[in-house]
């Protein structure tokens, strides 16, 4: 404890280290399981207590079905539901999921209540003549509360006849939730924190309470939303089943009954469809997340390592006093186990924190690339709480325990002898070398299987088997550095020959601190060369596929939404003056092989003549014709390489019109959709789907026509019509770039904590060789030595550490880059990413790292230099 | 010539603080080899320390020369270090990453400057190696060296610039009583042959009796000093503190 005290900065330090690694893991935690969590709540408030459920997977399907549910013997009660999720004009980025209801039928499987205002329960039958009342609706208290709004207040809302005015006559809660939760309001207005009881359950319906349901959904009578969104048909049947039959029975009797592309079964209220959806992106973020724990468990490594060496009399005299060496390295065990698990508890703290900080650009990123989902609520899963206590304990453990099991082995006698520190000779470093070679070799056939064989999860075993063998290789190269440069600069400069000797003697303490710099260089060198090679290879893409002059879309596209263009607005666009072609394009989302995937419809033969499309089996004018003629697909090579589809492949698609056996005409690039991408001439499409929907518009202009001018005019014209985006070609590509950072904003913040864990090691790092050359410095400063002297040597030696971790990081990045662009990636993703080598930003990475490395031991090399010289070369 | 007239230094402070130095007066002719003796703990190496510029004193007064070393700041006191004395300690005195020749010129090389009486540095540095009998032993490591091949070496670096001070504190205090002898012998004579004044701790009465003067030192005062020709030390001792036995 007295030890504690006097190395109070040190152990802050550790703490710090430590606790920065769980920040960063347990945040990315909680975003990822709050994520789902919100999803499934919502799913549970739509599907209610439903245990059957029938939709058409984003399409909407016959009302024909209704009666065909209800009447089954089984049933007990069924009610119809239609969805669609609306903008609200005047907030930006706002909309409401609008839940068209059936008033009569729905009461056993409702999961929502009217209030007003406060918890008064509205009597049903006012609640009735709401429900029915086209002009009023209800919205949830803290979408109200966020936005501003209270009961009698007008909200607008887009329809496809144009902004419509709702009076808001009511509040609505969703699930009867009783007890007033300790609903907090945190400053950013995002987020409630609640602790989840129960996981594995995997339920958010706690009783009657819907906790962290999506705050934008909204209830209105089922005729009202069809009538004023225009949207015929269903979008679910919600059923219950008597008690004692089997909805899964129920499921198979009316499946055949219904067209292919509908689905009958249990409700998804488990959200496993999100799981599997967002997996990927999640498993990514915890890998990186645990990058950082990594460069943790170095610093820790190494303050025990300190602590042993320092202490070596102290061991001695407990030794010689008939402490057993396991007792020792208890003792070690213990002190690091103590900073370890300060560390954690610090770390969950600011992990939440953090989330807070990252829910919105990660819902952002879910809602553009996967699903629309909307995050309010922070859930704590106490499995990941578990997990970063466990991981936090196990890592620390582990990096302790080597110089621990060190300390415990001293031999007395040694131990008691003083002076200077004594290098632990570094005659290993060929066995460093050669083990660093063999994990290489290893993270190469581990790349090898995890691409072949599989699981895909092997291939972060290639990234972690990559940087251990860099890390390997730091004390040979250590070595190498300082004998390159040792006695060179004895006559020119003696300071930095003093440092270079420092250097080469201190290996087994720089090692570690360099080892760290060189997994969080890693890291930001690796991430940033892959979005880097990414962004290129989507530039290279965009400048193929992006050729039209004019976009437009409804503006809810920015959040993810999918709505129709009006068909009055797709003439007024066709027919805009200065107009030559305009490209219809539709997407949706079907199921395949059990997974969603994007399906998107455009004419071939114009697409063709108007742009310079890539299919890689051959010329693309050639083929896509062909493939509308013959009612043939192309797959995108995301969905070729995932789901290991060629051309000429036959693929059964369900369509409306039933399954069709459906030919892979070729595959294409698309950078589009994580999900995979098939493609379908819109011709077919609206015979096999009965569906003549479109989502945006391309307009191409005449050649000395101003694409001003257009969008000028589509402007004014369509405004009646809705709010619509309207974008040039430049202004298009600026969004997709928008959209494409956003998407790795969240890997900045991970690589910023990585460098402060790393820049926290170095000052760590430099203090503990200090205070260990104590006497050496003294001996200088008696030589003559001015302070300056003496900052300069310790700057100096900083800066070897840090260039020789720049660059052994720069080496390990492009490393890491390699095995997310073409392991990793190919393994979850299928991207297609060209190599790019951001050149720029790595010849001048080496520069600010010895730059910030320097001026991070300006500190403790200004300490050292200012202590009292005859307590430094006193004989101990 | 050092003075030093009624220095005081204690370390700690409040209850805890130990008094290291209770006035002490002490006069040293240039030229002079003093031996500096005492039970352990008495302020031997504390008194050293302030001669060499290495601590600061709290009272009292030291001159070298009648230049004052107790008005000194930071950088005088590097320069004053650099040029004006030279020390050895007991042990650990040479930097293990440099060779034995490297250790004995950073002297100069941190100062930058010429070597006092014409020469290169490299040159003085040998000779300075022949002197002390390690000329073969130029380019080896400090691992390679014995203790008393260390001291010497060491000396050989605390007298690199000619320093008119030379201050050793227990340079033979891990040596067997033959390099012991041999250590001291070579420090008389390179002392007398460049006209420097030493100041020497040391517990051994046989290396004492190597000296042209031995000062006795007890509870941070001297007590014996035949060659003194100031007063008695009592006569001077500090005023508050002197007569509190120490624990
Ligand atoms: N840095 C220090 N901090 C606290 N006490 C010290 C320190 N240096 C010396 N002392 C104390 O001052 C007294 C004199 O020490 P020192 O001059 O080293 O004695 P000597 O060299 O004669 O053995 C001793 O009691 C010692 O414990
Ligand atoms: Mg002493």
């Amino acid at each position: 404890m007295r030890y504690f005290a006097r190395h109070g900065v040190q152990t802050l330090l550790n703490v710090l280290g430590v606790a920065l690694g769980i920040t960063v893991f347990v945040s990315i935690q909680i975003v990822n399981y709050s994520a789902i969590r919100s999803f499934r709540a919502s799913v549970d408030v739509v599907a209610g207590r439903a245990n059957l459920e029938v939709t058409g997977d984003g399409l909407r399907f016959d009302e024909a079905l209704y009666p065909l549910v209800r009447n089954h013997p089984d049933v007990e009660s069924a009610t119809p539901l239609v969805e669609v999720v609306v903008p609200l004009p005047d907030y930006k980025g706002e909309y409401l999921q609008v839940m068209g209801v059936d008033v009569f039928s729905n009461a056993p499987l409702r999961t929502y209540e009217l209030t007003e205002g406060s918890d008064r329960a509205v009597d049903p039958s006012r609640a009735l003549e709401f429900l029915s009342d086209p002009n009023q609706i209800g919205l949830t208290e803290p979408l109200c509360r966020r936005l501003g709004l209270k009961i009698g207040d007008e909200i607008r809302v887009s329809t496809p006849r144009g902004p419509r005015k709702l009076r808001i006559a009511f509040m609505l809660r969703l699930g009867h939730d009783r007890s007033k939760e300790a609903q907090r309001e945190q400053s950013q207005g995002v987020t409630d924190q609640v602790l989840e009881p129960d996981p594995a359950e995997g339920s958010t319906s706690d009783g009657d309470m819907v906790v962290g349901a999506d705050e934008h959904l909204t209830v209105m009578d089922i005729a009202t939303v069809q009538d004023l969104f225009a949207a015929q048909g269903l979008s679910r049947i919600l059923a219950i089943v008597r008690p004692g039959y089997s909805p899964d029975k129920v499921a198979a009797d009316l499946q055949p009954r219904t067209p292919a592309n509908v689905f009958v079964r249990p409700p998804d209220r488990r959200g496993q469809k999100i799981e599997r959806m967002v997996g990927a992106f999640q498993l990514n973020l915890t890998a990186l997340s645990l990058v950082s724990l990594l460069v943790g468990a170095f610093l820790i490594y190494n303050t025990v390592a300190t602590a042993v060496v320092r202490r070596r009399t102290e061991i001695g005299v407990l030794r010689s006093l008939g402490m057993t060496p396991s007792q020792v390295r208890r003792i070690f065990l213990a002190e690091a186990m103590l900073q370890g698990i300060a560390g954690v508890v610090v770390g969950i703290g600011l992990g939440v924190l953090l989330a807070g900080q990252l829910i919105g650009v990660v819902s952002k990123t879910i809602s553009m690339h996967y699903i629309l989902v909307s995050i309010q609520h922070l859930f704590i899963s106490p499995w990941a709480v578990a997990a970063a206590v466990g991981l936090g304990c196990f890592g620390v453990l582990v990096a302790a325990w080597y110089p621990a099991t060190e300390a415990s082995r001293v031999p007395i006698v040694q131990a008691l002898h003083t002076g200077f520190l004594r290098e632990k000779s570094l005659r290993h470093t060929r066995a460093w070398f050669w083990g660093g070679v063999g994990m290489l070799i290893a993270a190469f056939v581990v790349a090898q299987v995890s691409l072949h064989q599989g699981p895909a999860w092997l291939s972060f075993g290639s990234a972690l088997f990559m940087l251990l063998g860099v890390a390997f290789f730091v004390p040979p190269v250590c070595l190498a550095v300082a004998n390159l440069l040792r006695g060179r600069g004895f006559y020119c400069n003696v300071l930095l020959d003093i440092a270079v000797g420092h250097f080469g003697r201190s290996l087994h303490r720089n090692s570690i601190t360099i080892a760290a710099l060189v997994t969080a260089i890693a890291m930001v060198v690796g991430i940033s060369t892959m979005i880097f090679s990414f962004r290129k290879s989507v530039e290279v893409w965009l400048n193929q596929s992006i050729q039209a002059d004019v976009f437009l879309s409804p503006a809810s596209t920015l959040v993810g939404v999918r709505m129709p263009i009006p068909t009055e607005v797709i003439e007024i666009a066709r027919h805009a003056p200065g107009v030559t072609a305009a490209d219809l394009y539709r997407e949706i989302r079907i199921q395949f092989r059990g997974q969603t995937v994007k399906l998107a419809t455009f004419d071939f033969t114009q697409a063709v003549r108007l742009t310079s499309l890539t299919v890689n089996e051959g010329p693309a004018e050639v083929i896509l014709p062909r493939a509308a003629k013959e009612g043939q697909i192309l797959v995108s090579e995301s969905f070729s390489r995932k789901m290991k589809v060629r051309s000429g492949d036959v693929l059964p698609i369900l369509t409306t019109t039933g399954q069709r056996m459906l030919t892979v005409a070729g595959t294409f690039p698309d950078y589009t959709s994580e999900m995979g991408l098939i493609i379908v001439d819109l011709a077919k499409y609206r015979e096999w789907w009965r569906d003549d929907t479109i989502n945006s518009i391309a307009l191409y202009a005449e050649r000395n026509a101003s694409a001003q001018a257009i969008q000028d005019y589509l402007r004014e014209k369509v405004a009646p019509y809705g709010e619509f985006t309207i974008f040039s070609n430049l202004a298009l590509r600026f969004l997709v770039f928008k959209i494409f950072d956003q998407t790795f904003s969240v890997t900045y913040v991970l690589q910023t904590v990585g460098i402060v864990i790393s820049a926290l090691g170095i000052v760590l790092n430099l203090s503990i060789l200090v205070n260990e050359r104590r006497r050496e410095i003294g001996l200088l400063r008696a030589a003559g030595a001015s302070r300056q002297q003496v900052v300069r040597i310790i700057l100096w030696e900083t800066a070897l550490i840090a260039a020789v971790g720049a660059f052994l990081g720069i080496a390990a990045g492009m490393g890491l880059a390699a095995i997310l662009s073409y392991v990793i990636n190919m393994s979850y993703f299928g991207w297609t990413i060209k190599w790019a080598t951001p050149w720029l930003f790595i010849s001048l990475l080496p520069l600010w790292v010895v730059l910030a490395s320097v001026i991070a031991a300006w500190i403790p090399a200004r300490q050292a230099s200012g202590m009292n010289i005859a307590k430094a070369v006193k004989q101990e | 010539m050092i003075r030093i007239y009624n220095a005081t230094k204690s370390y700690g402070e409040g209850e805890s603080a130990v008094a290291a130095l209770r006035g002490v007066s002490l006069e040293v002719p240039a030229g002079q080899f003093v031996a500096l003796m005492g039970p352990s703990g008495c302020g031997k190496s504390t008194l050293l320390h302030i001669l060499g510029g290495l601590d600061t004193l709290e009272k009292g007064e030291v001159y070298l020369d009648e230049r004052p070393i107790h008005r000194m700041g930071e950088h005088e006191l590097t320069l004053f270090r650099r040029e004006k004395v030279g020390i050895v300690f007991q042990s650990f005195n040479l930097l293990p990453t440099l060779t034995v020749e490297e250790n004995v010129m950073l002297p100069g090389l941190l100062s930058n400057k010429d070597v006092p009486g014409g020469g290169t540095l490299r040159e003085r540095t040998l000779a300075l190696l022949d002197e002390v009998g390690l000329g073969k032993r130029a380019r080896h490591m400090l691992h390679q060296l014995s203790g008393g091949e260390t001291q010497r070496a060491a000396l050989a670096r605390a007298l690199l610039l000619k320093p008119p001070v030379l201050l050793a504190d227990e340079p033979t205090g891990n040596l067997d009583s033959e390099a012991s002898a041999n250590v001291v012998r070579m420090l008389r004579e390179l002392g007398r042959n460049n006209g420097t004044t030493i100041v020497m701790v040391t517990h051994s009465r046989e290396v004492a009796g190597m000296a042209d003067r031995l000062v006795q030192m007890r509870d941070g005062k001297v007590v014996d000093d035949p060659g003194a020709d100031t007063p008695a030390p009592e006569a001077v001792s500090a005023p508050a503190s002197s007569s509190a036995p120490t624990a």
